[in-house]
């Protein structure tokens, strides 16, 4: 196949990849989770102030702020440029797709065939887990996945006499270390990939022998420094993000076989198994390195020491590389047999199975998948426009970054976790005010906490409630409703008495 | 200028370094708190002497050591109130200190580099930057070590050093005769020495590990749910290792495992004795990783690179990673909190309390209200030597988290605790981020608890047993 073809074919199959989200993010007025207006908040931030939010006013009703801030900042300066709607919408995608370019160049590379790679990129758009974590989310993935790999491909490739790609892995290396902390899944597949190449009496280059040991101190260094507050406030539990234990099975979830083949693809995933048992104790290098991502990964997701989505995204990806060498070695043995003559049609045969068992259900995931809810946004802006700037409403932990960014009002929860020493107890006494029957009880609470005001949208579902239960109280009165959306305001203040 | 000349400039500059490092940290410490640092341990180890005490009548503990009295005996002897003589302890530390950093240029041949690096190490300031038995046990092993290497007649010198080692601290006492028992085994097999001096040497130095033999139980270090919180500096552990060092220490032990045998066998002892005394485990990690960090840097130096641009910034990533880690202790130590509040509290506790009021505080002041207020206290920072300390540590965690009256009540009730000691430090992030967190949110509200005494820094609270 001619390199000129090969392009062309790429440049199609990355404008499907980017206009099939685009047909799934465009007609959608709100985000997919509340994560995505917490990014809006740092880049408006970064805006006005320059700086993203390190001291975060509203979060917590105030609190100190630790993250990889290299996303937001990215963000910003494509934001200079362009709307930041458009920004916030587009960017992210094209960043995700830019994904099927990358796996095309490392599957090339593995088995010198065009071809089968393009059909790998191919496969690569249509990762259920991936789509579904990515199109419509503003993620931090939808850079953290490309940069990571760009630089196994980098490192695949690096070599004495290219400087040039020295200096882009160091680059490139910085910006994930920046960007996210999955940097350090990188360092750790770097290592095992060692570990398996002395096994097989292999051993690496010189240059890539130097090139680990920097990887290994720059993100070292770069963590260090984003989060040095968060290691010694929470200790290794950092990895779980201080996380409450009531949501820590939804972040860390449990992983099985079906999980994985209904979120990575049922044809990817056969396939990846037979070529890690095939490669597994064989001297390839290329091919060793992506075995131990896998490895890692799937140990990080068993121990649950990395989130679920990331884990799955990282192997959909590895397998739809797998698939990729899976189809060049059946095309060569075909060619060496009788069969050769049916290769078209087992082609086609493949991109059927394919179509059924992943376009389909990505299709599906992504059609059926919940957005936030447009009334709850008007009822949030609703509150921007008519309470004290000053004011503090109470929400459910997913509400939280919709209460900051939205309604531009103060919290008291969100799911950022980190430096928060008492966040199970929030999460009890927030339990409390929603569930309660004795409004002394709630006032309480509500008065500890400095609450203003109350919502009650999500915390209906989350704590299997209609309505206040005080709510006939005279220090309590609706003065918003919309659909099944109530907002209390608080009208009475408790002193801090004695408890007798 | 010759190889040799080149290496002792730089030894000397390291020295030099080092010195700078460390009377810095000492004068800042000094300019703001108007004293110098006492390990809290310190404090226990007096109490011990001036009480003459066989076992800890203030906190129930499974183990009780008697090594460590040397300090005690010195202020019992002259008559001193170490806390009163800021100079004789601002000399005490820069004495060890300086003959310390003498003993590692003797004892390290061509290898600068790890004088340089020593004083950015979390642990070397941790132990130098106070006033401790365990510094001086670190300065007594490193002599021993010298006079067991330096010639046979010499080993009576290397005895005595050893015996003081090991009645200081008895872990560094078996490290050392794990050292001693490798270098003279080597020796025989070299036919420096015959089989009968080996044993008689091992023999002469297991005489003083008898004598302070001292431990009916071993109690593993290892008993919460993690001990990374114990090992690593990042992870807040105040005694710990770096992680870069760490990493560069396990880097060294492979890269040259056939050069320096001694440094494995070093090793696995400073591991095997970390699961009895991880503290004194991770001194030797610490030493052993600091030493093999400078020998990796050396190499990284010396050797020839396939990309410089890599080589270069490689080098700097490390010296940034391991100055990131020194100086952010360093700002720690440099930091500590001035203790003269809370001393007054703790007298102010003896004199207007019953000698049998139990006290509850955070387990890090537990030496202090021991030594200060003579006060029984649930826990104090020798967590693994204390009976049920997992289920007292649990409970001190609920009793400074929950806001249930009760619950909190009843755990008070179950110790027996009369008196409640409550320190700025606890309420800005040791125990604590925000006010009326916890316990503090139940003292402030409920007349069970009530204010006794105040001063800057420190609450005390009185608990009245409900009826």
């Amino acid at each position: 196949m001619k390199k000129s073809t090969a392009a062309l074919v790429l440049l199609v199959l990355f404008i499907i990849s980017f206009f099939f989200r685009f047909y799934f993010f465009y007609n959608t007025e709100t985000y997919d989770n509340d994560q995505a207006y917490y990014v809006i908040r740092q880049v408006e931030s970064i805006k006005s102030s320059k700086t993203a939010l390190y001291d975060d006013p509203l979060s917590y009703g105030g609190r100190e702020n630790v993250f990889s801030s290299g996303f937001y900042y990215m963000l910003y300066l494509f934001s200079i440029f362009f709307p930041e709607d458009i920004v916030l919408k587009f960017i992210p995608n094209i960043l995700a797709s830019t994904t099927i370019v990358l796996i095309y160049f490392i599957v090339k590379q593995i088995t010198k065939n065009p071809f089968v790679a393009l059909f790998s990129s191919f496969i690569g758009i249509f990762i259920p887990i991936y789509l579904l974590e990515t199109t419509n989310t503003i993620s931090p993935n939808t850079v953290a996945v490309p940069m990571f790999l760009f630089c196994s491909y980098l490192f695949l490739n690096i070599e004495p006499k290219k400087e040039w790609t020295i200096i882009l892995y160091i680059i490139s290396l910085l910006i994930f270390s920046v960007v996210s902390a999955a940097s350090i899944i990188f360092i750790m597949c770097l290592l095992l990939h060692i570990i398996l190449l002395k096994v097989e009496n292999m051993s690496l280059t010189k240059i890539k022998k130097e090139t680990i040991i920097f990887s290994i101190f720059c993100v070292l260094w770069v963590q260090f420094l984003l989060f040095k507050k968060a290691l010694l406030s929470h200790g290794p539990y950092v990895v779980w993000q201080n996380i409450p234990f009531e949501f820590i099975i939804n972040y860390f979830s449990e992983i099985n076989i079906l999980l994985i083949i209904y979120f990575v693809g049922i044809v990817p995933f056969f396939y990846a198994l037979y070529i890690i048992y095939k490669y597994f104790f064989q001297k390839k290098e290329d091919i060793s390195f992506f075995i131990s991502i896998v490895s890692i990964t799937t140990m990080l997701l068993i121990f649950r020491l990395i989130k679920l989505d990331l884990g799955l995204i990282l192997l959909g990806i590895c397998f739809t590389i797998f698939f990729g060498i899976y189809y060049r070695d059946l095309e060569q043995y075909l060619d060496k047999t009788r069969f050769k003559k049916f290769k078209f049609w087992l082609f086609i045969s493949l991109v059927i199975a394919f179509l059924i068992t992943s376009i389909l259900p990505s299709y599906n995931l992504l059609e059926n998948r919940q957005t936030v809810n447009a009334h709850s946004i008007s009822s949030l802006k609703w509150i921007e426009q008519n309470t004290p700037k000053d004011s503090v409403v109470l929400g459910t932990v997913e509400e939280g970054n919709l209460i900051t960014s939205v309604a531009k009002r103060r919290s008291v929860i969100d799911n950022n976790f980190l430096l928060i020493s008492d966040v199970n107890q929030r999460l009890e006494d927030i339990k409390t005010i929603y569930t309660s029957s004795i409004v002394v009880k709630a006032l309480e609470l509500v008065g500890f906490y400095g609450v203003d005001y109350l919502l009650i949208d999500q915390a209906k579902e989350e704590y299997e409630i209609d309505d206040l239960r005080y709510k006939t109280s005279d220090c309590f009165r609706l003065v918003h409703s919309n659909k099944d959306i109530k907002v209390y305001k608080v009208l009475c203040k408790v002193e801090k008495e004695k408890i007798e | 200028m010759n190889e040799n000349k080149k290496i002792k400039i730089m030894k000397y500059l390291g020295i030099v370094f080092s010195m700078v490092v460390i009377f810095s940290i000492l004068i800042h410490h000094y300019s703001i708190h108007s004293s110098f640092i006492i390990n809290d341990s310190t404090y226990d180890t007096i109490r011990k002497v001036k009480f003459g005490l066989t076992e800890d009548n203030l906190v129930e503990k499974s183990i009780y050591s008697k090594s460590g009295h040397v300090l005690g005996l010195f202020t019992e002897k002259l008559e001193y109130n170490i806390t009163d003589h800021e100079k004789l302890i601002f000399i005490a530390i820069i004495v060890v200190f300086a003959i310390v950093l003498f003993l590692i240029y003797l004892l390290t041949s061509k290898n600068y580099i790890v004088l340089f690096i020593l004083p950015l190490s979390p642990f070397f300031l941790n132990i130098f930057t106070e006033f401790s038995d365990i510094s001086l046990a670190v300065m007594f092993l490193l002599a021993s070590l010298f006079f067991m290497k330096t010639g046979k007649y010499m080993h009576v010198i290397g005895l005595i050093m050893f015996s003081i080692t090991a009645y200081l601290n008895f872990y560094l006492g078996v490290f050392g005769w794990i050292m001693l028992l490798f270098l003279e085994q080597r020796k025989v097999q070299n036919k420096m020495q015959n089989s009968r001096f080996y044993v008689i040497k091992l023999a002469a130095y297991i005489i003083p590990l008898i004598f302070f033999f001292d431990i009916s139980k071993i109690n593993s270090y290892f008993f919460q749910k993690t001990a990374l919180e114990r090992i690593f500096v990042e992870f807040g552990a105040y005694n710990g290792i770096a992680i870069a060092t760490f990493i560069m220490m396990c880097i060294g032990l492979y890269m040259f495992r056939d050069e320096n045998r001694i440094i494995n066998v070093a090793f696995v002892a400073a591991i095997v004795i970390s699961f009895v005394h991880l503290i004194t485990g991770l001194i030797i990690i610490n030493g052993i990783a600091v030493y093999l960090a400078s020998k990796l840097i050396i190499r990284m130096i010396e050797e020839r690179w396939e990309s410089s641009v890599l080589k270069q910034i490689s080098v700097i990533l490390i010296f940034c990673v391991i100055v990131f880690s020194g100086v952010s202790f360093m700002h720690e130590v440099g930091s500590k909190k001035s203790e003269a509040d809370l001393i007054d509290g703790l007298l102010w506790l003896k004199d207007n309390s019953a000698s049998d009021a139990a006290a509850f505080t955070h387990h890090k002041y537990g030496y202090k209200v021991k030594f200060f207020a003579e006060r029984p206290i649930l826990l104090d920072t020798d967590l693994a030597l204390i009976k049920n300390s997992r289920e007292k540590y649990d409970d001190s965690t609920e009793i400074f988290n929950s806001r249930n009256l009760e619950k909190t009540s009843s755990l008070l009730e179950k110790y027996r605790i009369k008196f409640i000691i409550i320190t700025d430090e606890m309420k800005q992030g040791l125990v604590w981020n925000k006010n009326e967190e916890g316990l503090v949110f139940v003292l402030e509200n409920n007349p069970q608890f009530e204010k006794v005494y105040e001063n800057s820094n420190v609450d005390i609270y009185e608990f009245s047993i409900s009826s």
